[in-house]
């Protein structure tokens, strides 16, 4: 399992390079506490209002709903492709398959309008 | 305590970045002559030595992984510079042109402003969440620089699912963006985090079902691997095979890079600075460098998947060995005995006066100096240029590492070029592109490279 | 003097140091999920927990079932319950969670079950295998899917298909009532509601 030992030390050495860099840059740089209007969120110039952290619309999530079906579709294509040259016209066919029923689903959120961004 | 601060605070920066260098540098020479007088020294190197040649693969890859780490900070300056000057071009500007030859310094020393901006932390973030966002962000860019082949034998780790793990990792900078978003108790931000995931979730579905028909035709995911399948002249290269796949994927990584034309991230039309708007300093920096490293690294797999990574377009060797110019690399420089220590002493000296001469004879205003200093900037050039081509003959790796940054660079350029060129698209358009044309389009090139590929095997 | 062929001391391969840093992690990061009051640091312990479990499975020799966990677990089912939670939490709604009304109910309960656990552990036999398992390629694992196991994967896409009509249903529901309200307009995100006279309320941190 070398490979996992040489993907953990290199996200360590790419945390630790982040941080030193950081670290540098608290060092060079001044700080000044400043008065509340420096520490609000920046809305255009006015002071902010309403809740931040509130609802909003439905679009985002079923993008996201769409795209967890069709990465667990992308994982098997993948290994579909990898053998291809095995399974060919069976495997075609079964891919086709897989896919078309998925499509159905892209089909039926395309007719709902879904996929139309509001 | 004030006594030492005052003059501190009076140092201009570059004052406070030289200073202590300049200490450093003294404490570090002192430290060397004292261990090299005690002997200490030369029993480290001996020690280290023997170390070193016992545990080789710990040591090569601590070395890869710093060189990988340490090349992504000139790659964003260069990608920077890049953007600035053509865009100017573009736009029919002069661009940068105050500091450096060209102005090609001016993305440094925009580096090391960041590196010297106030880090400022607004009230009501989460700052823990809020701290570790730009990390994530730029961790999951460089994370993906380990599967990928530079050159034959620079690769960091050769993996058998190269490509699943590069867009696996590569996938978590939407938790990044989200991050960015949330934690910054902003709307805009939110805004920003909500729609940047949006867009980068939508588009990795064409970006990974783009390559499937590169993965078909090579029968492996390694990225190494089908490097090596496209060996050859450039007619072996999949983009020959796969140019519906490489439309589809080259669309896709613009949509992933947030680069212009679907850069709505940052759109600061519409929603200031995106996640990024309460950023500042260097955890702002980490952004966009993140963002000017994932450029190289889309160009970099465009590079590798489509356009032959480090092959040469075309094989020159048989030509050469046909015209008899094979090349013997065997230099022995221990050979010349003493004679190698002239060279080293007087080989410069010599050089340069060699060099300076026509200067300062041609041209009668320039004093002495002038044109000894060119002589020698010459004489430097020279050398680099020997040293280079007789590593490009020695050594396959640096002729690949050539070829591909190479082909790498045309494909940043393109990226840059786009920016300067196209409006930004709006949301609902950006969208709707990425589910009703290019996830039906990647489906479409994969069935349709399915059933070439059984159509060529069955005339075979 | 190379690298020692196990741990000093200790006598374990070096493996097992990763097991018990993924392991550990796995427990602390899984724990934080559901003691942290903050929903959305729940979501990001959570993806965390994911990557330490991706890492115990590259340890079982199946880095393909790993990628698949980064790929799917990290990269779009964590995501997913991230919208989700970004998208209908509110300051007024619940910041408590279910368990923090219910924390000695949920104690007895943890503990009951921690007592069946470990009985059940303790009394297991644990036949291990005599050879270290050799990662199985990922090609057979292909090969299988593809020529054995055909019918199982496209009952796994009727599924996906159930999920997204399913969403697609529910939040096209949830819809309707707007789009007889603004009926052909362009899509562009609406105006913001008009400040209040005078920004004056106070920063909520």
């Amino acid at each position: 399992m070398t490979g996992l030992w040489y993907i953990l030390g290199f996200a360590f050495a790419g945390i630790s390079f982040v941080f030193l860099t950081i670290g540098v840059s608290w060092l060079l740089s001044h700080r000044h506490k400043g008065d509340r209007h420096k520490g609000l969120p920046y809305e255009s110039g006015i002071d902010t209002y309403g809740d931040t952290w509130g609802r909003f619309g439905l679009s985002f999530y079923i993008y996201a709903l769409l795209f967890v079906a069709f990465d667990i579709e992308v994982i098997f294509i993948y290994l579909w492709a990898l053998v291809f040259r095995d399974v060919l016209v069976g495997g075609l066919v079964s891919m086709a398959i897989f896919v078309g029923i998925l499509l159905l689903g892209l089909g039926y959120a395309w007719r709902k309008g879904v996929l139309t961004w509001r | 305590m004030s006594a030492l601060t005052r003059p501190w605070g009076h140092l201009t920066l570059a004052g406070k970045i030289i200073l202590p260098l300049v200490g450093l540098v003294i404490a570090l020479t002192l430290l060397l002559l004292l261990g090299v007088a005690t002997g200490v020294i030369p029993a480290l190197v001996l020690f280290g030595g023997s170390l070193v040649g016992a545990n080789l693969p710990i040591v090569r890859f601590i070395v890869a992984a710093s060189a990988i780490l340490l090349m992504t900070v000139p790659t964003a300056f260069v990608i920077i510079y890049m953007e600035m000057k053509f865009i100017a071009f573009i736009n029919m500007r002069l661009g940068p042109n105050r500091i450096g030859p060209w102005g090609t310094l001016q993305s440094t020393i925009h580096g090391f402003k960041v590196l010297a901006k106030e880090d400022f932390t607004p009230t009501g973030v989460d700052v823990p969440v809020f701290t570790l966002a730009p990390v994530v962000v730029y961790l999951s860019a460089v994370m993906t620089l380990l599967v990928l082949p530079f050159a034959p034998g620079l690769v960091g780790v050769d993996m058998n699912i190269g490509l699943l793990y590069f867009f696996g990792i590569g996938g978590l900078n939407v938790v990044g963006l989200l991050m960015a978003g949330w934690s910054s108790f902003n709307k805009y931000s939110l805004i920003g985090g909500l729609r940047a995931a949006a867009q980068v979730i939508s588009y990795e579905l064409p970006l990974t079902l783009g390559v499937v028909g590169v993965i078909m035709l090579a029968g492996t995911m390694s990225l190494n691997q089908i490097v090596l399948l496209q060996a050859g002249s450039f007619l072996d290269w999949f983009v020959f095979q796969q140019p519906l796949g490489f439309l589809i994927f080259f669309i896709a990584a613009v949509a992933e890079g947030n680069r212009a034309p679907f850069d709505l991230t940052e759109a600061d039309s519409e929603i200031v600075a995106g996640f990024a708007t309460e950023y500042s300093g260097m955890r702002f920096g980490f952004f966009f460098f993140a963002e000017y490293v994932a450029v190289f690294i889309l160009s970099g797999l465009i590079t590798v998947l489509f356009f032959g990574g480090w092959n040469a377009p075309l094989d020159l060797n048989p030509l050469l060995n046909w015209a008899g110019l094979s090349v013997n690399t065997g230099l022995d420089f221990g050979r010349l005995g003493v004679g190698l220590l002239f060279l080293i002493a007087l080989g410069p000296v010599v050089g340069t006066l060699l060099l300076a001469l026509p200067f300062w004879m041609l041209r009668s205003d320039w004093s002495v100096l002038k044109s000894l200093v060119i002589g020698f900037l010459l004489f430097n050039l020279l050398i680099m240029g020997a040293v280079g081509l007789y590593l490009a003959i020695s050594f396959e790796a640096v002729v690949g590492l050539f070829w591909f940054i190479a082909k790498t660079y045309v494909f940043v350029f393109v990226f840059v070029w786009m920016r300067g060129t196209l409006p930004r698209v709006r949301i609902d358009q950006l969208m709707g592109f990425a589910w009703k044309w290019l996830l039906p389009a990647a489906l479409l090139n994969l069935f349709v490279t399915a059933l070439a590929v059984i159509t060529v095997d069955a005339i075979r | 003097m190379s690298l020692p062929e196990t741990v000093p001391f200790l006598g374990w391969a070096w493996d097992d140091l990763l097991f018990l840093f993924f392991a550990g992690a796995l427990l602390g990061t899984g724990l934080m999920v559901v003691i942290g009051r903050n929903i959305i640091r729940s979501g990001l312990w959570m993806i965390c927990c994911f990557g330490a479990l991706a890492g115990l499975y590259v340890l079982l020799g199946a880095p393909l079932i790993a990628a698949a966990q980064v790929l799917i677990y990290i990269g779009a089912i964590s995501v997913l319950v991230l919208f989700a939670v970004m998208l209908t939490q509110s300051k007024s709604g619940p910041v408590g969670l279910v368990f923090h009304h219910q924390a000695w109910a949920g104690a007895l309960a943890a503990l009951g079950i921690g007592i069946l656990v470990a009985v059940v552990v303790a009394g297991t036999a644990w036949p291990l295998a005599e050879t270290a398992r050799t990662p199985s390629p990922t090609e057979e694992l292909a090969l299988l899917l593809f020529r054995d196991y055909v019918l199982p994967l496209e009952v796994v896409s009727v599924l996906l298909l159930a999920a997204v009509i399913g969403g697609v249903f529910l939040a096209k529901r949830e819809r309707e009532p707007e789009e007889t309200i603004v009926p052909a307009e362009p899509a562009r995100e609406r105006m913001p509601a008009p400040a209040p006279a005078v920004g004056t309320r106070e920063l909520t941190p």
